[in-house]
């Protein structure tokens, strides 16, 4: 039986050996995804279109491509986007971009199936992968605008002030990626791109039409069927004088056909335009901009797509007249 | 020395490592009864613990 005062000295060294872990974490979590990007909103300068959403975004704008065929100097088209994140985490970083911007920029948004529209509910455990970033984004903001239960809440308060939770995911990934290595030995290789196995971007698709049609009649029927986060980020972008476009992305033929040709979604997105529109929003749809055979997977585009996507999102901003002058 | 009698000295680290067992085996490094060591190896599980506790989650996205 150990005494009490080697228990308080084992405790004491465990709480160094924590101490020093959640160092080492803190440390390594400087190179995540979301700081980086953090990193080069800080360092952008007069910003003429930031461009911002999630995964689709993130793969699908190309800035450079973009900045030709709009006539725009290098570095003032931002891709801001981030993968596995959700509105709340967008709203975040346009937010911290929107101090970058020059007069009268634009705000480009993607968007895809319910993401204006589902409710921000989450719960801690989802704060995993990219989404950890708003642990470190805008807590406050975060914690405003999800919708959490208390017990949440609390763990949420918890845990942004500790680097073992909040890198948590980033870790966890490694011993994902050495169980897909184990899973996979001796097999022919998986299809996968740089989000990971493309058969596993199917789960991020509505499971059936059936369900689909369920969520676009009941977001209809409404009447409001904004995200708290998407009318916040509309209010952000008219207090810093900024147009927001929002951009409906470039599907997969398979993905249109199993979802977009049903009947209730023409309704669910006109009633979205509407108050979009009421909110001083542009829309454009560019689902069907690009051939399947520029995409990596059932819902990403490739770098050719991206480019293509990026031209063809330069000219129809030009044509609505919505694009800046190099000059200006 | 026999597989048997490895076997138990194993075992018997174990039990005291993991807390079964108050007494140390015998011949057991004077370092493994110091609660410092104590500290540490409770460290060590408690990092194993946090790897490995992310299966849980439904890893789609590998790019954080």
């Amino acid at each position: 039986m150990m005494s009490r005062r080697d228990l308080l000295v084992a405790v004491a060294v465990l709480l160094l050996v924590l101490a020093g872990f959640n160092a080492a974490i803190a440390r390594y979590g400087t190179g995540a995804v979301a700081r980086q990007l953090l990193r080069r909103i800080d360092g952008a300068r007069d910003v003429r279109y930031v461009a911002t959403g999630n995964s689709l975004m993130a793969a699908g704008f190309d800035e450079r491509a973009f900045e030709e065929a709009a006539g725009l100097p290098r570095g003032t088209a931002l891709n801001a986007a981030l993968g596995s994140s959700s509105p709340v985490e967008h709203l975040a970083l346009f937010d911290r971009a929107s101090h970058r911007l020059a007069p009268r920029a634009g705000l480009l948004y993607g968007f895809f199936d319910f993401q204006l529209s589902d409710p921000p509910i989450a719960r801690t455990a989802d704060f995993v992968d990219n989404r950890s970033a708003s642990y470190y984004l805008d807590p406050d903001r975060a914690l405003r605008e999800y919708e959490l239960s208390a017990h949440d809440r609390v763990e949420f308060e918890l845990f942004r002030r500790v680097p073992m939770m909040v890198e948590r995911g980033r870790v966890w990934a490694h011993v994902e990626v050495l169980r897909r290595e184990l899973r996979d030995w001796g097999l022919p290789p998986r299809a996968v791109n740089r989000f990971g196995d493309l058969a596993d971007m199917a789960r991020l698709e509505t499971a059936t039409p059936l369900e689909f049609a369920e969520k676009c009649r009941r977001f209809a029927a409404l009447g409001e069927p904004l995200s708290p986060p998407v009318s916040e980020m509309l209010r952000v972008a008219e207090r810093s004088g900024a147009t927001a476009v929002m951009v409906e992305m470039p599907m997969s033929s398979r993905h249109r056909e199993r979802f977009y040709r049903l009947p209730e979604w023409p309704r669910y997105r006109g009633e979205l335009e509407r108050r979009l529109a009421a909110d001083g929003a542009v829309v454009i749809s560019a689902a069907d901009w690009i051939d399947d055979a520029r995409f990596s997977d059932n819902i990403h585009l490739d770098a050719a797509g991206a480019r293509e996507f990026s031209e063809k999102l330069a000219a129809r901003l030009g044509g609505a007249g919505l694009r800046p002058s190099a000059s200006r | 020395m026999e597989l048997r009698e490895r076997s138990q000295r194993l075992f018997r680290y174990l039990d005291y490592l993991s807390g079964a067992s108050d007494a140390p085996p015998p011949g057991c490094p004077r370092l493994l009864t110091r609660p410092a060591f104590w500290g540490v190896w409770w460290g060590a599980l408690l990092i194993t613990v946090y790897l490995f506790a992310g299966q849980s989650s439904k890893f789609i996205y590998i790019d954080f």
